[in-house]
């Protein structure tokens, strides 16, 4: 096999989509059905291991100091407005493909307490992997916007189906929010195409192009930002926008809560640090301290939320809003230990959180519930269970030697240096950390064992050790080593760092000589055909403003 | 001067062919006995020999010509509006083979005769370059439909539906004619070129009167606010072929002359209309899609959900330019709406065929569980709903809106663009509720009536329209440059 040419990431992106009609199509080639879902549940977990393995492969073949697009790709989807198919892979994206490919798998296994329309479920989480891979590695704006929205589908499914009691109105709520923030994302994405196309002459969507060659007025760049961060900010989720993820992750079946919380909220940072700073510094710059403070609220809110919380799926959930909060200080921070600290915590959270989210469901299929009253002295009863919970509780309180601690530690580091009192007030959400978790640790596993409740709880079983199991090995490799991690991050985190300089200088630079003051059009005003090409030197001729 | 040559017999054989096979299935309804069958293989083979005379003559509208003395355009956006009209009514043939009866239509080869005077009509209005021609289509394509709305004779929705269609259509023609000759008064012409050459000299009131007068047709056709009261009741009421045949022939043919009349023979009082035309959009996105909210019969969701979509196009009129402008943006667009709409009717038929005398056989309990009862029909429609929203993996949708919405951002309409937006995240809403319906919600007791067994018919629209809503999405090129090439010479 020739590694130069072989397409690994189309084939990282496009083999579960495979999967998965194979899956939707097997009834014709097995008719007797397929009973208790054996075969699905094998074939998709050969699937997810394939891609996993595929993966796995391209790290290898990964070049850590090489700052640029590895294993790019590129072929013309839409010439005529300049849309092409543009995958790649840096330092900024690799981990959280990994963190993907690497959870997929442990749901796969995990969906062994999903009884009906197995293959269904499993043919979503094939889709769901599509989509979250493509998002990840799209770096042509609209190619990034479909596989933004492919993730929605899949999950609405996954949620309405197979979900709890409420369902109906989590899943709605999920993918009402997540639309409204993109499709302004997307009007804004054409706002800022046409403009470029104004001064370039030609269409393109292709992120570097737009990045660098397309010249904003503040006002413009602020509107802009501020639709693109309303997209990111949804899905994150920021503080005031995070309602629905509560909603969403209590009615998921627990395979959907773990990739909800491993990587689809992700997508919302990575699609900040990826788009929106590259595209608008100077308004990134003007709404960091903003940002900051909802992120800073969303740390202390969340962790209070999560410290009152009785169910324990929401009391997981809550803290996810605590601890994203941390990434979101990290990237509005915007120095190179707090990006990478935010970036390592992006991959800490996926992994304890998703481990939360299992061992949650562990407890769920054997007793029904999820309130913490029902459940106490666990630990005398399923020691194994007791210890793993022991372990993922650390982590994500972030002790020194797992991986939350590493992560956490660089972002407050990093973002001391911008934002000291919010860095102060956030710190406390560490200790309410600490507070909220270990009480649930305590109230769970400690105390007295009620015989005619639990009596009966088995320990968890070999299939749920090995879902376990490697994310058990991450947890202490990551906060003991982090090293190979952070080491592939850096070089593109630097060249990162200089191109948004850069670009923030030359929008200063356009703004002081061609457009001294231009507004943003956002009346209606009628236009005659204008021709094609229209001056570099010139651009706004045309946008009268109306008041 | 006045000498109609072969030439125009041949660029218009679609027209003529329809026309006479009207006429035809008429004559050989009498020998045919009571079967619907052999009447739907007729209609077909019209259809097709049809659609193979458009393909034949090509080349002629590729060069952009006029026939019979300048009154009827022969260009490639009338080639494309033609070619849309037949596919949709074609679609309708299918959908509706072996199911008339069920809705209440016993009597098939008139029905098949007026259908085929509609798509006659639907044609010519479409592309006439004469005010009066255009009239005498848009009243052919009217008058057919008035009765095929009433064609389910036993039913009291049916007629209700007939009489309200006919009461307010035959008001909106009569308007649109007065303002007609209003023009012809001002300008002594009704061609549509002649027209505009005149308005750039004589820009008066009374031009702004008749453009009002016309517009006002048109919005009437088109379905869109202040003028779409009717097409709720009469989507409800009428039988589902025809309902859905109203939402995508109609409604292209409808299109398409507006944007010719508009473009071109009003092309020089775009200030004035461009006005009115954003209010008429922006009040069409939002009221269609708030009301459709609150329905709970799918035949009047989707007649919100047409409305709403016919808001969406009308952004696109605003947008002209010289590229990658709306009028592209609205030919694509028409072409996935009529895949997405009819699809979803089809699914609707299936449905509610065994009960259309029922009043509530469209209500939205009648899809719980639809998924497990028949899973084809079920992935279909969800197909359809999540294009309708623009939500992949109903990528044609997406799509449509692509265009749509990057050509109004490109014309400045910014806020336009946002009202458009914020209007297809509400309309998500209702699309995914059907899903809700279908796949989230238990049978409960729907499993009591019984489903259409889908035809071979039913079943190959289906799974058109459903490669259609994913492919066109997928590639979209070639469809979007044959409609960016068909303005160019518009």
């Amino acid at each position: 096999m020739n590694f130069d040419t072989f397409p690994f990431l189309s084939s990282l992106v496009f083999l579960p989509l495979v999967g998965a009609l194979v899956l939707y199509l097997l009834p014709f080639f097995r008719p007797d059905h397929d009973e208790h879902g054996t075969l699905s549940r094998g074939f998709a977990l050969f699937v997810s291991l394939v891609v996993f393995a595929i993966s796995l492969l391209m790290l290898t073949h990964f070049d850590a100091a090489d700052s640029g697009y590895q294993f790019s790709e590129r072929a013309d989807w839409i010439p005529y407005f300049g849309i092409s198919y543009f995958v790649g892979l840096d330092g900024i994206s690799v981990w959280l493909v990994l963190l993907t490919t690497f959870l997929m798998p442990l749901v796969v296994i995990a969906s062994a307490s999903v009884h009906k329309k197995i293959r269904g479920y499993l043919a979503s989480m094939l889709v769901l992997e599509t989509a979250m891979i493509g998002t990840l590695v799209a770096l042509d704006v609209f190619l990034f916007y479909v596989f933004w929205e492919l993730m929605l589908a899949p999950m609405y499914f996954i949620i309405g189906i197979w979900g709890g009691k409420r369902r109906i109105y989590a899943t709605l709520k999920f993918v009402l929010y997540t639309v409204v923030g993109s499709l302004l994302m997307l009007v804004a994405i054409f706002y800022v195409v046409w403009r470029f196309y104004e001064q370039q002459g030609h269409l393109t969507f292709l992120l570097d192009e737009l990045q660098m060659y397309t010249n904003l007025t503040r006002k413009e760049e602020l509107w802009m930002f501020a639709a693109f961060a309303l997209a990111f900010g949804i899905k994150v989720p920021l503080f005031p926008f995070h309602t629905w993820l509560p909603d969403a992750h209590v009615e998921a079946p627990t395979g959907g809560s773990v990739v909800l919380a491993g990587v689809l909220l992700k997508m919302g940072l990575y699609g900040y640090i990826r788009f929106a700073y590259p595209l608008f510094p100077r308004a990134a710059d003007a709404f960091a301290p903003y940002i900051a403070t909802l992120a800073v609220i969303g740390i202390v809110y969340g962790a209070l939320v999560a410290w009152a919380q009785s169910d324990i799926k929401k009391l997981v959930a809550y803290s996810s809003v605590s601890h994203l909060g941390y990434c979101v200080l990290g990237f509005v921070a915007f120095n190179a230990v707090a990006t990478s600290g935010a970036m390592y915590q992006m991959l800490n959270h996926g992994i304890s959180t998703g481990a939360l989210f299992l061992l949650v469901g562990v407890l769920y299929d054997r007793k029904h519930t999820r309130l913490m009253a029902d459940y106490g002295g666990l630990a005398a009863k399923v020691p194994l269970f007791a210890f793993l919970f022991l372990v993922f509780t650390l982590s994500s309180i972030a002790l020194p030697l797992t991986n939350g601690f590493i992560g956490e530690f660089l972002i407050l580091t990093g973002s001391f240096k911008t934002f000291p009192v919010l860095t102060v007030i956030g710190t406390t959400g560490v200790v309410l950390g600490a507070v909220y978790m270990l009480t649930l640790y305590m109230k769970t596993m400690y105390g007295e064992l009620d015989e005619g409740k639990n009596g009966d709880l088995t320990d968890v079983n070999g299939r749920e050790l090995a879902t376990f199991l490697p994310l058990l090995v991450m947890v202490f490799w990551m906060g003991i080593y982090p090293q190979p991690f952070l080491s592939r991050m850096e070089p593109t985190l630097n060249a990162y760092f200089s191109a948004v300089a850069e670009r923030r200088a030359a929008l200063n630079v356009y703004e002081n000589d061609v457009a001294p003051s231009q507004d943003i059009v956002l009346e209606r005003e009628h236009q005659q055909a204008r021709p094609v090409r229209e001056s570099a030197a010139q651009p706004n001729l045309n946008r009268a403003v109306e008041g | 001067m006045t000498t109609v040559g072969l030439k125009d017999i041949a660029l218009s054989s679609p027209v003529l062919l329809i026309g006479g096979g009207s006429l035809l299935m008429l004559l050989v309804d009498v020998f045919m006995g009571k079967r619907e069958w052999p009447r739907a293989f007729l209609a077909m083979a019209i259809l097709l020999v049809a659609l193979i005379s458009l393909g034949v003559f090509y080349p002629p509208f590729q060069a952009g010509v006029m026939a019979f003395n300048g009154f009827v355009y022969a260009d490639v956006f009338s080639w494309l509006i033609t070619l849309l009209v037949l596919f949709g009514t074609m679609l309708t043939v299918l959908i509706g083979m072996n199911v008339l009866e069920q809705e209440g239509i016993e009597s098939p080869g008139e029905y098949y005769s007026l259908l085929f005077m509609a798509t006659a009509g639907a044609i010519v209005f479409a592309t006439a370059a004469e005010l009066v021609t255009l009239f005498i289509g848009l009243e052919t394509m009217s008058m057919a439909l008035y009765c095929l709305c009433g064609a389910a004779l036993r039913s009291r929705r049916s007629s209700e539906s007939a009489l309200k269609y006919f009461l307010l259509g035959s008001f909106s023609s009569a308007i649109m004619l007065y303002g007609i000759a209003l023009l012809y008064g001002i300008t002594g012409t009704t061609l549509i070129e002649p027209i505009a050459e005149a308005l750039s000299r004589t820009d008066t009131v009374l031009a702004h009167c008749s453009l009002a007068l016309i517009l006002i047709g048109f919005v009437f056709k088109i379905g869109a606010v202040p003028f779409h009261f009717w097409a709720p009741d009469v989507y409800e009421g009428a039988p589902t072929p025809v309902t859905a045949f109203m939402a995508c022939v109609i409604k292209t043919s409808a299109v398409g002359a507006a944007l010719r009349v508009l473009w071109v023979g009003f092309g020089g009082q775009v200030l004035f209309w461009s006005g009115t035309i954003w209010y008429v959009a922006v009040l069409t996105m939002i009221l269609a899609n708030l009301v459709a909210l609150r329905q709970r019969s799918l035949k009047r969701m989707l007649a919100y959900s047409s409305i709403a979509h016919a808001g969406y196009m009308m952004m696109g009129f605003l947008s002209r330019g010289t590229q990658y402008d709306g009028g592209a943006a609205i030919l694509y667009y028409l072409v996935v709406y009529t895949i997405l709409t009819v699809g979803a009717f089809s699914v609707v038929l299936a449905v509610t065929a065994k009960h259309s005398a029922n009043p509530h056989s469209d209500d939205i309990s009648r899809f719980y569980g639809l998924a497990e009862r028949n899973p084809f029909l079920a992935l279909s429609m969800a197909v359809f709903m999540l294009g309708l929203a623009g939500i992949p993996p109903g990528m044609a949708g997406l799509l449509g809106k692509f265009y749509l919405f990057s050509a109004a951002v490109k014309a400045n309409y910014v806020g336009l663009a946002i009202v458009g937006v914020l209007c297809s995240a509400v309309s998500a809403y209702y699309y995914l509720r059907v899903i809700v319906a279908m796949y989230f919600r238990e049978s409960d007791g729907a499993e009591k009536f019984e489903l259409l067994e889908p035809s071979v018919a039913l079943g190959s629209v289906l799974t058109l329209c459903v490669i259609g809503a994913v492919f066109l999405g997928i590639f979209p090129s070639a469809l979007y440059e044959s409609a960016a090439a068909a303005m160019v010479h518009f």
